[in-house]
């Protein structure tokens, strides 16, 4: 066996080790731990310090080494491995493996000056408890004094936008991260910065760039922007590059990146990018990828032709025909596999988001998650990242209380927040759980008085009071705060899950917290949707909004005015939506009770009634941009092509009964 | 030879300098810089954001720009985090300690 053959072993080794660390690591902070447990991590450190050592890796046997002698005395019980600690512990690793990546590259060793001086400290136990705001004058100071690293091999410029800002989001954090990875000073750019009479202090003026080691790869540099979304122009070139513009930062950044958007030098060990085990594996240019999708949505559509012709000429039950079916959804369900990743991707993200907010806040926060292998659509993924990262703040900020606040109540001192992700139905859904103090109904619904969006004498459900915070810019904050901004965020949240096709749903129990339940499809690109008739049109309806259909009987409809309707479904009462009429289709049926009402249910204005002419079918339908091909259209979400040829427009179900039924309008006449 | 003195304004920043700070302190910021000199007091500075520090970026160009002058008393949390930000000879806090 050659020494690189042996290296490669230990660099294996080195991964499983510290794998094993990170779950001994999660079950101490679960409150899980014993002395098996801390021994566990000592003894993968321990193990990477040997192996480092023989291979004569210094710089990560010298970093072990500080490592371990933190854990030796952790274990030997001089030192409590308190929440702090393992917060630290966690961070340690991190690095750690930044260390065993940089030795199996040959590339220069990540900075760890400041976290072997806090393991010192923790060790002397001086300062144990890291606070990040309380240690950020020091940290600066390091990282100001430093002057561009010598092996400059990035050049990072960032300029943070308005939403940066408006989000709640400090774009300081970001560049603190940044300097982190061994950057220079930071050289700021006050160029569009107005005079003091027309500044907004709220919308972003600044701009940083940051000159970083080789050694670090890019996607240690992108993933501090993973959950800034467009919020911040980035670009990242090479040292050696010229100049380029920035781009919107990732996951934006990553639409014409391949498909796998890490850093090609990182290296690859025995589990996917996700952890998974997995076999070998090859790169694809994401375009390609997307080039199959739209041939696969092609394939499905002329399947769907061939079925219909060959139905009329009365060969509807032929076998070749059930057989092309079978192999077409197998080829989709390929397709989309290759596309679809595990949501542990951004699980694993949450940590970190949280160690920043209990720096923040001072509260303290259990994090659990379940359900990480559970796929979705790649695309999805991307954008899951915001509505989650606020969701996220959202339950810290207003939902999880004080230490003090909690053990008052009667709860432990520190808040839970379970993460999980489930298949149900063809969807996924992700729910959000807190055990803080959940919604405040009287607060919300004063706001909403006083805000208009309810009569005041309005009778509402819990559900419905609920659902008034994610009217747009509702706020119950009785002070704004730099976590989740000025309340603007969880209508923002109902449309990023809206744009995803998905749904969003409250529980919240007073006193016992509140849970935020996101049921989304798989993929964008297919979906279930229910094809209807409404006059000269064939229109669909997406399937995830129906709740029923139904005829009704004349005395279940009453006409209010000119032109309004309301159905009476089991004693309550919705608005009823001609469709034909709303979206201009010729020689709709008009009267209820000679057409079909399908019941939809809505995130903006609760529930309604769509007045269509019949129901034709229902199966899955390969959804168009209109936005692509032609332009966008109000109340119109896509368009389809189905088996007969023809195109059918996808009906926006939530714009269309938002914009006919105010949501005011909607829960007094609910009430 | 008479000298007279402007009227110099001193503000005291809060411990938490973010969005909803800022938004507080500019008009009586513009209004300082207009009058006269002003002298800002950030010892009391724990956390600090980028709406505070564009703001008195701001403020202060604004005050050189019409002969007033405008000091910045930080905190060492705050010093730190504007010499992190590459601000620090602009507000002239001197680097970190």
């Amino acid at each position: 066996m050659t020494n690189a053959e042996i290296q490669a072993i230990f660099f294996v080794e080195c991964e499983e080790a510290l794998c094993a660390a990170e779950t001994a690591l999660d079950r101490c902070r679960a409150g899980e731990g014993d002395d098996e447990t801390v021994n566990a991590i000592f003894r993968a450190v321990h193990s990477i310090k040997g192996g480092a050592g023989a291979f004569g890796f210094h710089a990560l046997q010298a970093y072990a080494h500080g490592f371990e002698t933190l854990l030796s005395d952790v274990r030997d019980g001089a030192v409590a491995l308190d929440p702090p600690l393992i917060a630290l512990s966690l961070r340690a690793l991190d690095l750690l493996g930044d260390h065993v990546a940089a030795a199996r590259q040959g590339t220069a060793a990540p900075d760890d000056e400041a976290l072997l001086v806090q393991m010192a400290a923790a060790q002397a136990g001086a300062d144990a408890d890291v606070d990040l705001d309380a240690m950020l004058g020091a940290i600066a100071a390091e990282l100001v004094v430093a002057g561009p690293p010598e092996d400059a091999g990035w050049i990072v410029t960032m300029r943070p936008r308005d939403g940066a800002l408006a989000n709640g989001g400090e774009p300081l954090l970001l560049l603190r991260e940044l300097l982190g990875l061994g950057g220079g000073a930071a050289r700021i750019d006050t160029a569009a910065m107005p005079p003091l009479a027309d500044l907004d202090p709220g919308a972003a003026w600044l701009g940083w760039t940051v000159t970083l080691p080789g050694a670090v790869t890019r996607g240690a540099i992108e993933e501090i922007f993973d959950f800034v979304g467009a919020d911040c122009a980035l670009s990242i070139r090479r040292a050696d590059e010229g100049a380029a513009h920035p781009a919107a930062a990732p996951p934006a950044a990553a639409a014409g990146c391949t498909a796998d958007a890490r850093d090609p030098a990182r290296p690859t060990g025995p589990e996917g990018p996700d952890g998974l085990a997995g076999g070998p594996s090859i790169r694809i240019d994401l375009a390609k990828l997307d080039r199959l999708i739209d041939t696969v949505g092609e394939l499905v559509i002329a399947q769907a032709m061939m079925a219909q012709r060959l139905a009329g000429e009365g060969l509807g039950d032929a076998a070749e025909l059930s057989l092309l079916e079978g192999l077409t959804r197998d080829i989709q369900d390929s397709a989309m596999a290759i596309r679809a990743q595990p949501i542990g991707s951004i699980f694993r993200r949450v940590p970190r988001i949280l160690r920043e907010l209990e720096a923040s806040t001072g509260k303290k926060v259990r994090l659990t998650t379940s359900g990480e292998a559970t796929e979705l659509d790649k695309t999805v993924i991307e954008r899951l990242g915001d509505p989650l990262t606020h969701l996220i703040r959202n339950a810290v900020d207003h939902g999880i209380e004080p230490p003090e606040e909690r053990i008052a109540a009667g709860k432990p001192g520190e808040g839970t927040l379970h993460l999980s992700a489930e298949h149900r139905s063809g969807r996924v859904v992700i729910r959000i759980a807190d055990d803080g103090r959940g919604i405040d109904r009287q607060r919300v619904r004063d706001k909403a008085i006083e805000r208009r969006l309810i009569a005041a004498d309005a009778q509402l459900s819990d559900e419905e009071i609920d659902h008034l915070i994610f009217a747009p810019g509702f706020s119950t904050a009785p002070s704004l705060s730099t976590i989740s901004g000025r309340g603007v965020g969880m209508d923002v949240v109902r449309q990023n899950v809206k744009e995803l096709g998905g749904r969003i749903a409250i529980e919240s129990q007073p006193g016992r917290g509140a849970s935020f339940t996101l049921a989304l499809p798989l993929t964008l690109a297919i979906a279930d949707g229910m094809i209807v008739n409404v006059g000269d049109q064939t229109l669909v309806v997406p399937l995830a909004h129906v709740v029923e259909s139904l005829r009704p009987a004349p005395g279940d409809v009453q006409h209010l005015g000119v032109g309004r309707m309301m159905l009476n479904v089991r004693g309550r009462f919705i608005p009823i939506l001609p469709l034909g009429s709303v979206l201009g289709a010729r020689g709709a049926v008009g009267d209820p009770t000679a057409a079909v009402l399908v019941v939809v249910d809505t995130e903006s204005a609760g529930r309604a009634a769509l007045l269509v002419d019949a129901i034709r079918d229902q199966r899955q339908f390969v959804i168009k941009s209109l936005d692509t091909h032609y332009r966008a259209i109000d109340g119109v979400a896509g368009a389809t092509i189905l088996g007969n040829g023809r195109v059918a427009l996808i009906v926006d179900v939530d714009a269309l009964v938002a914009s006919t039924v105010s949501t005011a309008g909607a829960l007094r006449e609910a009430a | 030879m008479s000298v007279t003195a402007r009227p110099s304004t001193l503000l005291a920043l809060p411990a938490r300098c973010d969005r909803a700070a800022a938004d507080v302190l500019l008009p009586r910021l513009r209004a300082a810089v207009a009058a006269g000199d002003v002298a800002i007091d950030g010892g009391d500075v724990v956390q600090f954001g980028q709406a505070m520090l564009q703001l008195l970026l701001s403020a202060r160009a604004a005050a050189a720009a019409t002969g007033h002058r405008l000091t910045i008393a930080p905190s060492p949390s705050m010093r730190g985090i504007v010499a992190m930000a590459g601000a620090a000879a602009l507000l002239g806090t001197g680097d970190a300690a």
